[in-house]
């Protein structure tokens, strides 16, 4: 990142590296950025820059042929409708629930590791069933930490490396134990057994052709890739980033305190200052820190030309202290997402952390319902300080994330605010 | 059923140095119903967080279900459904999913939390409404529906915190045979209202507090004898004639009192009434109506602190919204 900020102070909102033999255009300024996130396929493809993703989950998503890409997107549709929301509620609720309990009255967590852990849980029950998750659940926890530990964007795919063995035997292992769960989710599809796999098992591609069980199990472990780990270090961002401003915390905490304590979409919704604070955390602390693309065909951007064989990049920490946009883009200020300071929003709509146009993330509002939830239930409970001030970010590939262990200390709050389940008989 | 399933003694909370309930006292015998009755502003919201352990009393016992308040926190939580408090109806949802996520979060089975849901509805009579998305409903309709949700786990002891302020009389009365309902099949309920009407009609009994503390306990029919088992009453539209007829009359009856559009003489018959037309017609006073009635629980609230029920200075207020 250090680079691309010199590079990006040096040169302005386009500008060009050289990545070994290949060369790639990086797009800072948000309105070229915004411009670049739409433009079509033809120009801008994800397929070649996807690759690392087959040793993981197979040619699914965006390392499929682009028709197949756009349809398997279309068969996660249904799963991912409003109407579906308060079935991935219940999933979120409980599962926080139970975390919640496993802390008891006092002591510290790695807002990192826990979050991550419990992100992976409701991933899993939402997307699996909560029989799986009771059943496999743990099974499919430690092979789904070597399969992602797997993650290899440079290196050949087939090194004899220990990681990536370990990663090719948890890939075995996890379609092992999804495939006979996919056969029973095509004779059964409840959703409220299988969760998600129930409603991608009747997926069909626009030939009518049915998407087959490994290409099922392909999609579910992506989605548990692009849900778990994302949602998490985003949300483990928002809370180091609320934790650091006292007066946002409180008002934040005011707000969960008055809401009710069983969330329905319309209550998360009403939660407007987390949402700001959310939106904050997103823009000064994205975790996809840089978007790649290769440039199909030479296209236009900012008074250059960008030729083909190139990749072109975004590269959202920057875009998202943009000062055309944003005043003093480097505090922390939720409020500059107020209606009363963003009317148009446009400052919402300069966020590229989710990507866009036909790319744009469908997982945005399960992730953003996930982060209400969870917060909220957790500053209802206890009082929170960060044991270290300041947090730094983890130095591992992949997404931005807080590095691990981010200590938090809690303690109960009193009058303790009830958890869901002591309101049982 | 007949134990205490509610019992506060001593109750004492305040807000910095402003008490907000003091020595507050009463029992509720299980499957009963008491009103909590008082103007706003007299403690009852107070009384009813110390009770479902949403605020710690600061001297006092208080056990609901048997479970102490701040020895048994979570007992308590399990024992009472309270309306809004911890689930509130999701406007864009159909009362049905409403109920049935409720239901899910509370972790019933799908298919228990769709019997619940059907059960409640047909209850409530939202049956025909309950694949109407909220939005659409009515204020009474919304309101059962708030009650509906409160009940998806069923509960001994339903707290209901001024259930049918703003409503309109039909919703009223079809939301208090819903109370009648529950008393009837066990439930304790306490009730808090500014409506005297209201706690006439539901409870078994009546904890009057004003300004944080209890100032009368009883059936409603011995708060009603605590100021005579009738009253004649005066109707006088026009102020200064009703002035000038309650000056009359105390000439006589050193007790009686103006309320609402009208002079009241506490006690008293036949003869009684018969005297004061006389009265008045020898002063040239011509009364709209004059009558004997019972006393009303707005007479008992005037009688014990000396003006109405409504807001501190403003009575009849609230006599004027039940009627």
């Amino acid at each position: 990142m250090g680079t691309l900020w010199r590079a990006h102070d040096e040169l302005g909102p386009v500008f060009s590296l050289k990545l070994g033999p290949k060369r790639m255009v990086v797009i800072t300024g948000p309105a070229d950025a915004q411009g670049v996130v739409n433009l079509p396929e033809s120009t801008l493809s994800l397929r070649s820059v996807y690759r690392w993703v087959i040793p993981m989950f197979g040619e699914v998503l965006q390392a499929a042929p682009y028709e197949d890409y756009v349809d398997q997107r279309e068969m996660m549709l249904p799963a991912l409708r409003a109407k579906n929301l308060p079935n991935y509620l219940v999933s979120m609720v409980h599962e926080t629930d139970e975390w919640l309990a496993s802390l008891g009255d006092t002591g510290v967590f790695d807002a990192t590791r826990g979050l991550e852990r419990l992100s992976m849980s409701i991933a899993v029950r939402s997307f699996l069933g909560e029989d799986f998750l009771r059943r496999s659940g743990d099974y499919f926890w430690r092979q789904y930490v070597d399969l992602a530990e797997g993650m290899e964007i440079l290196l050949p795919p087939k090194l004899p490396l220990p990681r990536l063995i370990r990663r090719d035997r948890a890939r075995d292992r996890l379609f092992t134990l999804l495939l006979p769960k996919t056969a029973e989710a095509r004779i059964e599809p409840d959703p409220e057994r299988y969760g998600f796999l129930a409603h991608l098992v009747s997926g069909r591609y626009a030939d009518g052709t049915p998407v087959t069980d490994e290409e099922v199990v392909g999609l579910i472990l992506s989605l548990v890739f692009a849900a778990y780990e994302t949602t998490a270090a985003q949300l483990a961002w928002a809370l180091v980033l609320l934790l650091q401003h006292p007066d946002q915390l409180k008002q934040v905490v005011n707000e969960v305190d008055d809401a009710p304590a069983l969330p329905t979409p319309g209550s998360l919704h009403a939660l407007r200052r987390l949402q700001w604070n959310l939106r904050e955390a997103e823009r000064l602390r994205p975790i996809t820190t840089m978007l790649w693309r290769y440039t199909e065909k030479a296209y236009k951007v900012g008074g250059y030309s960008v030729p083909a064989g190139w990749f072109t990049v975004l590269c959202p920490p920057i875009t998202h202290r943009s000062p055309e946009v944003f005043d003093s883009p480097g505090e922390y200020d939720p409020d500059r997402f107020s209606p009363d300071r963003d009317p148009s929003g446009r400052a919402a709509a300069t966020l590229i952390n989710l990507g866009g146009g036909q790319h744009r993330c469908l997982g945005a509002r399960f992730a953003e319902s996930e982060m209400k939830v969870v917060l909220s239930m957790l500053l209802r409970s206890y009082s929170l300080s960060l044991v270290e001030a300041d947090p730094p970010p983890s130095k591992k590939m992949g997404i931005s994330r807080p590095a691990s262990p981010c200590l938090v200390a809690y303690q109960r709050r009193e009058p303790a605010d009830p958890r869901v389940t002591e309101w049982l008989p | 059923m007949n134990d205490a399933m509610i019992d506060v003694e001593g109750l004492r909370k305040s807000f910095g140095k402003k008490a907000a309930v003091q020595d507050v006292s009463f029992t509720v015998p299980g499957g009963t119903v008491l009103g909590l009755l008082g103007p706003n502003g007299a403690g009852k919201t107070t009384v009813i967080n110390c009770l479902s352990t949403l605020l710690r009393p600061d001297a006092g016992r208080v056990t609901v279900a048997g479970h102490d308040v701040l020895r048994d926190p979570a007992g308590v939580r399990a024992s009472i459904a309270l309306t809004g408090q911890f689930a509130a109806v999701d406007q864009v949802l159909t009362g049905r999913q409403n109920l049935v996520l409720f239901g899910r979060l509370l972790r019933l089975s799908r298919r228990e939390a769709g019997e619940r849901a059907t059960e409640l509805l047909s209850r409530f009579d939202l049956l025909e409404a309950g694949d109407k998305a909220v939005k659409e409903y009515s204020g009474g309709m919304r309101r059962r529906l708030d009650l509906a949700a409160a009940l998806v786990v069923p509960r001994p002891v339903l707290v209901l915190d001024e259930p049918t302020t703003g409503l309109d009389p039909r919703s009223r009365h079809a939301l208090w045979r819903v109370v009648r309902d529950l008393r009837v099949s066990g439930t304790t309920v306490l009730l808090t209202t500014q409506y005297l009407e209201e706690a006439d009609r539901l409870a078994d009994a009546i904890v009057v507090i004003d300004k944080g503390r209890v100032i009368a306990t009883g059936t409603p029919d011995e708060l009603k004898d605590k100021v005579g088992t009738t009253m004649c009453e005066v109707r006088l539209d026009d102020d200064a004639a009703r002035e000038r007829a309650l000056a009359v009359l105390r000439g006589q009856w050193t007790d009686a009192t103006e309320s609402d559009g009208a002079v009241v003489v506490p006690g008293g018959d036949a003869r009684t009434l018969t005297e004061i037309v006389r009265r008045l017609a020898d002063t040239g006073i011509e009364a709209d109506n004059v009558a004997l009635r019972r006393p009303t629980l707005d007479d008992v609230f005037f009688a014990l602190t000396g003006r109405g029920a409504g807001a501190p200075g403003n009575p009849g207020e609230v006599a004027r919204a039940v009627r």
